[in-house]
């Protein structure tokens, strides 16, 4: 029984013939020796080590338990005969081992590749890993006040009946609401525009016109903002059927994210002025041109390579291709700060 | 119209047909008649998220028997609807020959012999029998899956 109730979340995160498991544990080591090899170096202490797998690996798990992608398969596991008991252990080891697996060896690889650590020190960040994601998975029904298997079922948001009356359609107020119906959106948007409070403090040493632009980049990694089609399947779909949506849907959407990225990079120069001084109106234009470049980028790969296949929202979040436009912003920082 | 969908969850009824509308570059169409015949006057402007699977059909088919398109395609319009939206979504698609055509798949054999002027059967991808006019009736299309079902 145990094992079945496994099973049923296993195959649903890792693929019916754990293929998906098989690709990630594949590319983790190939990972770790590129950057072995190329020897990149960093000084960790071992303590930031178990943070950061401690950290990392409890984000991941109470992310992964939060996803309303579980919710039909743990609906469907209700309906028939279950042991609480077992229904929790597997269900929590399920999504354990997909959070350790896939989440949190990605990060370790990287980490252990990067620096020189001892057999102990290895064990000690994985089993900072495991008891993060067992305090999590123990945590979690607490906010309920249950601790039964019901308590990790994610409850559809309660209805609101009707809004307030409009008889024309606006994109704007199409993605206020998205966003506000997604805290977690929300919350990573103003954790960005804290993220630009704090840069002129860790770039601060530098001289503004070569950091400024790199810090332009660092803040167009908003990734939920900028997936929007690819966690919404439904409205990628309607939207290629229906026509013209370049102009009316895409335009829009675009400069939804170019005022998302906007704000935090005058935040940032805000920042910047008040703990060092020294910003110039060229640097606000700068900015104002990383944020629309970004905002295009991320719309052109939403229009033109949506990802797909996703099994939890999690996937998403950290689909590598995230990183593509910042990854190609910070050229352009590098470009820019040569001129 | 897909038999499932849920986009646009966050407009309501009234801004995805205004949204659609813009989208065809038509004007905005009077959907009083529509919404009374399928009994949506309480969910005009209840987000489509909101919506049960029945009235997020109507809202659906609303929108795209408004945009009186040349061609329209439904897919499995029927399901989910209650019986009087299933009649009145019956009288719409057998009017709707004033304006266009109506290519539609379904299941249920009432919505096809009540409704149509050409039957498509298909197996596989392909076409496999055709029926028109007078040849539209629940036997003949009984017999044609059955040999379907027999191949």
């Amino acid at each position: 029984m145990m094992k079945m109730s496994f099973e049923v979340t296993a195959k649903k995160l890792f693929g019916v013939r754990y293929e998906r498991l098989t690709r990630t544990l594949f590319l983790e080591p190939v990972v770790f020796w590129g950057l072995h090899i190329a020897r990149f170096q960093a000084e960790i202490d071992p303590f930031i080590l178990y943070l950061m797998a401690g950290a990392f690996s409890a984000g991941a798990m109470w992310q992964a338990l939060s996803a309303s992608d579980n919710r039909t398969n743990l609906e469907n596991m209700f309906m028939l005969p279950f042991d609480g008991r077992t229904l929790v252990f597997s269900y929590v080891a399920a999504l354990g081992a997909y959070t350790l697996l896939t989440k949190t060896a990605g990060l370790l690889a990287v980490v252990w590749a990067v620096s020189h650590w001892s057999w102990a020190e290895i064990l000690g960040s994985i089993l900072c890993a495991l008891a993060a994601i067992v305090i999590v998975s123990c945590l979690y029904p607490l906010r309920l006040g249950r601790t039964d298997a019901y308590a990790f079922y994610v409850r559809p948001a309660s209805r609101r009946r009707t809004v307030k009356s409009h008889r024309r359609y606006s994109v704007w107020r199409y993605l206020f609401r998205y966003l506000m119906a997604h805290k977690n959106y929300l919350v990573n948007t103003v954790a960005m525009w804290g993220v630009a409070c704090v840069l002129p403090v860790l770039l601060g040493q530098m001289e503004a016109r070569f950091v400024l632009p790199i810090g332009f980049a660092i803040l167009s990694l908003n990734t939920p903002i900028c997936i929007l089609l690819s966690c919404d399947p439904a409205l990628e779909r309607a939207g290629r059927f229906l026509p013209g949506q370049g102009k009316v849907f895409c335009v829009p959407y675009c400069l939804f994210i170019f005022g998302c990225n906007l704000a935090a990079d005058l935040i940032f120069l805000c920042s910047w002025q008040i703990q060092i001084g020294g910003i110039i109106p060229l640097h606000a234009l700068t900015a104002a041109v990383f944020a629309l470049l970004s905002a295009t980028g991320s719309v052109l790969l939403e229009w033109h390579c949506p990802i797909r296949g996703w099994k939890i929202e999690s996937d998403l979040w950290h689909h590598p291709r995230k990183y593509v436009v910042p990854a190609v912003m910070l050229l352009l920082a590098g470009l820019v700060s040569m001129l | 119209m897909f038999a499932e969908d849920n986009s646009f969850r966050y407009f309501t009824f009234r801004e995805y047909l205004s949204y659609v509308a813009a989208a065809y570059k038509t004007k905005l169409p009077d959907v009083a008649e529509l919404v009374r015949g399928f009994h949506f006057e309480d969910h005009t402007d209840t987000l489509l998220k909101d919506l049960s699977t029945d009235s997020k059909k109507k809202a659906f088919l609303i929108t795209a028997f408004a945009l009186k398109q040349p061609l329209l395609l439904l897919d499995e319009p029927v399901n989910g609807l209650d019986f009087q939206s299933t009649e009145y979504l019956y009288q719409l698609i057998a009017g709707y020959k004033e304006y266009g055509t109506v290519l539609f798949s379904s299941h249920i054999l009432e919505s096809i012999t009540l409704t149509s002027d050409r039957v498509l059967v298909l197996e596989e991808g392909q076409i496999r029998r055709s029926f028109e006019g007078g040849e539209i009736n629940a036997a003949n299309i009984r017999e044609a899956l059955y040999d379907e079902n027999e191949l």
